[in-house]
């Protein structure tokens, strides 16, 4: 059995790398022999024309420029040059970007040879040029792409898609031969469990797991104690309103803000990057935008109050309001979000901007923690809440109970409810209920309430849970999936054009806002949901020719909706990697200066502008591509083995399912790569 | 499936438990308001501390800060008398090299290089990365000649005798780059001056923001003429002194932090025989400070303006006794328009007079509008025994036939002030300096065109305008 096993895998692992490994080789068969190119390069707020550079590996490039408008830099960091070009000037200043106080050179073309030094300079396939000398308040978004061919990156990142592609039917094939007694019982790559909300839990039958209080009994306590969740709100309060007073009183330039660069640079990476992959929900646990009002509601920090407020086991303070019967809280904090992300860039690009919105947040947390009960403003309105109630369920730790038949067995449910030992559930859930991280906000308060010791954390592997409950749940995942898809193509991409779509700042576009407007909301609202319609409908429609016994329509929709999932949240985590390697050092500059008012509290002021390896982002967000489509894959082929419980029906199903992700990773692996 | 927050409706009124204690919501409340308004005092107090500012005063700007609209639209009702009739008496006659491509001149000063008599006049340009020398030798013919051409982009000169040779020799603010930029580009050249206009270049400061303006003025008391540095830089600027120990030798003071310093002239402000330092911060600060000579190196700040508008425009400052009354006052230009593309005049460019009234205290005057405001050069042009004053503008309405680069504001004698027009060409004049070239007993003027915008279609590199006050003039 054994030897069956491991020659499958050393199959899939043969094809995995060939498929890796032929495009690219095919590619660099193709690419002619180097030769001199002669390029023009015009500068313009806020991108480059072209805004695009093909050229052949060792080729030489002979660049002039010229300015339509103010003065720009051709800053190409991987070679080291930062060429100033200067409005109506035939010269450049060309400054090396390792040290930039050296005496600059004066040219009229720039040579450069298409090779970056270095064994892995011989993999860097795209270099994104970009703007130094600071020419408006988007300057930040000016870039455009220098594209090294053979790209590598590109072939072997569609070759391993395919690949992937192939092999998950082939899993398929091998399922379904192994039931006709081909080859015999295998462990399956892809188990799978159902629960009766259709919510798919993938590795959850091979008991991967792990839970946490019991393997790291010390967590019990640190978990239990009260204090806990409030002395990091205290944290994460005091940087809160640190970055809400220097929006409102440093420096307008944004990458000199650190409002703007703690929350949009290294806040959003964290959030995406680091504690939604690992630990879902846990920033709830920390957030300090409800704080205020929650200690309101409370009227206390640490002690709990026994009462019955809402008819509930605690006292709360104020009106204690029930949410409008028939608000859906995917719908109203997906909308939400859909309304600030459309502004976000005014929002990112103007720090005064980003403190309003903050503050606004937190006044609005605590004026409906004084309305509404509990924590309303998070379950219904908070913007963050709709990426982590979609994401969060990635996560691999999870609130979950210890032993269900416990919580049967439990006559009050405290946990739900609240009792003298901790308050009742700030989001309204019953532990005994919680099979999946959407909802749950981990704020630990069930540890101290349930009487059983019943709560624990678990620790599973990533994207285990990736299974849609609802048509409101599948729009939010569609909807975070289209806000990602957006925020790369605007901001990460080259094409200049598209940024004047959302400049209401200097050139104030407000009619061409208003097409992005539309556009995004159709979008993110119509397209994308008619897109995974379409390909639900032909799943759905070839199964129903194979078979007699269809799965109902709603099911394949939401099964579909939710392989958006983990690719959707690679878009992200690729869309938050870049924003913090290319701004590494104005991260430090700003946390030395952070009012930009001349400090130098940590002597990283003065710091010049270095990415950090900027050779590599191209790959890192690839190889993240890569990672999301074969989670997406894995879970579109758990979920129609759910819905069909046939692998030949299923490979059917998938057909369809599998040409939409292919489609969908394999534009944005070119989007990265090329 | 989870349950949602309404799964179970509360049940109104039943709440059988006492309200949590109002004392405790009270003090809960208090240490919340206490600690978010600590925060920022904290904040303005250190920035206070730093500068050395009085932390009311910081306290009063940042609430102007967070209460001012992103973008203002201040506009200063100034009290400039109706348009008067256009008067001509001044003959440009282009002087120094001849251009292929868009001259761009930062600065001119007239001054006797030689000290034979002739007004000559020194450039900076931009365009050739050089400072020259436009000689005037014999009277009426203007030969020019570079002295320093490894400079990146010279933003303004001054002649001084630094070394006590009786020598004038040049101080160079070096931008490093005309446009915005935040590396440590900047330089402070000094080119010592051997006697017979040979020039030997001493950096006396490099790798540093760059610097927009260094003047020269003892400023410690020992005879020895220190530096005041303006470093512009971008994000990162800062204004400084360089105290002068003697053979080239240098030790640097930071005064303050703040990015876009024009503008650093030293001059005696109070009245009370040192000499102070007089700093225009624009970018998003657009503020004045002085810097109060306290002896033994030791300087007070004191803001003496400052426009809620950070979008106001400073461009420049020139000190002159405008109302003869024995202190200096500030003129203050405002008309820089790099924050649009391409630059366009704002409607509150124009002219200011900070009137200084002793003890630094000092009475702020709008004298009038004038688009792309850069330059100011006080003068009695028509002689009536009062000063009146030239302006130069880089950024008018060009597509306007009728926009004026240069136009004169008559003073009636009250402080009033009529604008008349001067020249509509060329456009973009930067560099504006006056001095009498031609030996007839009046001020002519010297300008420089900075041409980094179109249109170009009246470009002119450096012009010496003859005054014919009084004369016909074609």
């Amino acid at each position: 059995m054994k030897t069956v096993v491991w020659t499958r895998r050393f199959r899939r692992a043969f094809i995995v790398l060939a498929s890796a490994v032929l495009p690219a080789l095919i590619a660099w068969w193709q690419t002619p022999p180097p030769c001199d190119r002669y390029i023009h390069i015009e500068a313009f707020r806020y991108g480059k024309d072209p805004e695009v550079i093909h050229c052949n590996r060792g080729d030489r490039l002979h660049l002039s420029f010229s300015s339509r408008d103010t003065a720009h830099s051709f800053f190409l960091e991987e070679f080291d040059v930062d060429a100033k070009i200067t409005p109506f000037q035939q010269e450049v200043a060309v400054y090396r970007v390792s040290d930039p106080t050296e005496a600059p050179r004066y040219v009229k073309e720039l040579t450069l040879q298409a090779e970056c030094p270095g064994w892995f300079g011989w993999l860097v396939s795209k270099c994104q040029y970009r703007c130094h000398v600071w020419c408006g308040p988007m300057h930040a978004f000016e870039h455009g792409n220098l594209i090294i061919h053979p790209n590598w990156l590109l072939w072997s990142g569609w070759g391993l898609l395919i690949g992937m592609v192939g092999i998950g039917f082939w899993t398929l094939w091998d399922r379904q031969a192994s039931r006709h007694g081909v080859i015999g019982s295998q462990q399956d790559l892809l188990p799978v469990i159902s629960n009766p909300g259709r919510n798919v839990l993938l590795s959850n039958a091979a008991g991967t797991e792990i839970d946490l209080l019991q393997r790291f009994p010390v967590l019990q306590r640190i978990v239990r104690w009260r204090g806990l969740q409030y002395t990091l709100i205290v944290l994460s309060g005091v940087l809160l309103y640190g970055v809400i007073v220097c929006g409102l009183l440093g420096t307008k330039v944004a990458g000199r803000n650190a409002a703007v660069m703690l929350t949009w640079v290294v806040w959003l990476f964290l959030l995406v990057a680091i504690l939604t992959p690992l630990a879902g929900r846990i920033w709830c646990l920390i957030c300090p935008l409800p704080a205020m009002g929650e200690i309101f509601q409370r009227g206390s920090v640490f002690r709990v109050e026994r009462g019955n407020s809402g008819g509930l086991g605690n006292r709360f303070f104020g009106l204690n309001w029930p949410w409008p019967q028939g608000v859906s809280p995917e719908w109203s904090r997906t909308l939400m979000m859909l309304s600030l992300g459309t502004f976000s860039t005014a929002i990112v690009a103007v720090p005064r901007l980003t403190a309003w919105a903050i503050l606004l947040l937190v006044i609005l947390a605590t004026v409906m923690a004084a309305v509404w009960r509990l924590r309303s403003f998070c379950v219904y309105l908070c913007p963050v809440g709709a990426f982590l109630a979609s994401y969060g369920k990635l996560g691999s730790l999870a609130v979950r109970a210890a032993w269900p038949e416990v919580c049967s067995r439990c006559p009050t449910h405290p946990c739900y409810r609240g009792n003298s030992r901790g308050w009742a559930c700030p989001y309204g859930l019953c532990v005994q209920n919680i099979q999946e991280n959407a909802d749950c906000g981990m704020c630990l308060e069930c540890f101290k309430s349930c009487p059983f010791d019943n709560v624990t954390l678990r620790w599973r592997p990533f994207a285990s849970e990736v299974g849609l409950r609802n048509f409101p749940e599948a729009w939010q995942v569609i909807v975070m999936f289209a806000l990602a898809a957006v925020y790369c193509v605007v901001h990460l991409g080259p094409w200049s054009s598209l940024r004047d779509y959302v400049n209401i700042l200097d050139k104030e576009n407000w009619h061409l806002f208003a097409v992005f407007a539309a556009v995004v909301w159709g979008f993110a609202l119509l397209g994308l949901p008619a897109l995974v319609a379409l390909v639900a409908w032909l799943g759905w429609g070839v199964v129903k020719k194979q078979s007699e016994s269809n799965p109902p329509f709603r099911e394949v929709f939401l099964a579909c909706a939710s392989t958006l999932l983990p690719l959707g949240f690679a878009l992200w985590v690729a869309f938050v990697v870049q924003m913090l390697m290319v701004n590494f050092t104005f991260v430090l500059q700003s946390l030395s200066d952070p009012l930009g008012w001349g400090w130098n509290l940590l002597g990283m002021a003065g710091t010049p502008w270095r990415q950090l390896w900027p050779e590599g982002i191209p790959w890192v967000q690839v190889v993240c591509v890569l990672a999301g489509a074969y989670f997406s894959l894995r879970s579109g082929a758990a979920a129609w083995l759910d819905l069909t419980g046939e692998p030949g029906l299923a490979r059917w199903g998938l057909l369809p399912l599998y040409g939409g992700v292919l489609l969908l990773a394999g534009a944005a692996v070119w989007f990265f790569a090329c | 499936m989870s349950r949602g927050l309404n799964e179970v409706r509360p049940k109104r009124g039943v709440s059988g438990a006492k309200t949590p204690g109002l004392r405790r919501h009270l003090c809960l409340l208090a240490v919340v308001v206490a600690v978010a308004v600590m925060i920022p005092l904290m904040v303005l107090g250190f920035q206070s501390w730093r500068m050395g500012l009085r932390w009311q005063d910081m306290l009063g700007w940042g609430f102007r800060r967070v209460t001012t609209p992103v973008t203002g639209l201040e506009h200063y009702p100034s009290s400039e008398l109706p348009k008067g009739e256009k008067i001509s008496f001044l003959v440009p006659q282009p002087i120094g090299e001849g251009f292929q491509q868009p001259p761009m001149i930062s600065h001119v000063l007239a001054i006797d290089l030689d000290r034979d008599s002739l007004l000559d006049v020194l450039v900076c340009d931009c365009t050739n990365r050089w400072v020259s020398w436009i000689r005037q030798d014999p009277r009426g013919q203007f030969t020019e000649y570079p002295l320093c051409t490894e400079v990146g982009a010279p933003a303004h000169v001054d002649a001084v005798d630094m070394n006590g040779d009786g020598h004038l020799d040049l101080l160079v603010a070096d931008l490093g780059m005309l446009f915005p930029n935040n590396d440590p580009i900047g330089s402070v050249v000094i080119l010592e001056n051997d006697g017979r206009q040979r020039f030997r270049k001493h950096i006396v400061l490099k790798n540093v923001p760059r610097v927009a303006d260094v003047r020269a003025g003892d400023l410690t008391g020992d005879e020895l003429p220190d530096l005041s540095v303006a470093h512009f830089g971008y994000d990162d600027g800062e204004t400084r002194w360089l105290e002068n120990l003697g053979n080239w030798q240098f030790r640097s003071h930071v005064l303050q932090s703040l990015s876009g310093p024009i503008h650093a002239p030293i001059a005696d402000m109070d009245g009370d025989g040192q000499a102070d330092i007089v700093v225009l911060v624009s970018q998003e600060w657009e503020e004045i400070y002085v810097y109060q000579n306290r002896g033994n190196g030791q300087f007070r700040t004191v803001r003496v303006w400052g426009s809620e508008n950070e979008d106001f425009g400073s461009s420049g400052i020139f000190l002159a006794d405008l109302n003869s009354d024995g202190l200096l006052d500030i003129l203050y230009t405002n008309g820089d328009a790099f924050d649009y593309l391409p630059p366009r005049p704002r409607p509150w460019h124009g002219l200011q007079w900070l009137e200084n009234r002793g003890g630094l205290e000092f009475v702020f005057h709008r004298l009038a509008d004038f688009p792309g405001a850069v330059n100011v050069r006080p003068d009695d042009i028509d002689r009536d025994g009062d000063l009146d004053l030239y302006v130069a503008s880089a950024y008018n309405m060009w597509e306007d036939p009728g926009a004026q680069s240069l136009i004169w504001l008559e003073n009636d004698g009250q402080m009033r002030f009529r604008p008349r027009d001067l020249a509509n060409r060329p456009t973009h004049i930067q560099g504006l300096d006056l001095g009498d070239f031609d030996g007839d007993g009046d001020l002519d003027l010297v300008t420089g065109g900075l041409h980094t915008y179109g249109p170009f279609d009246r470009m002119e590199r450096v012009v010496l305008w003859h005054n014919r006050w009084g004369q016909e003039t074609p």
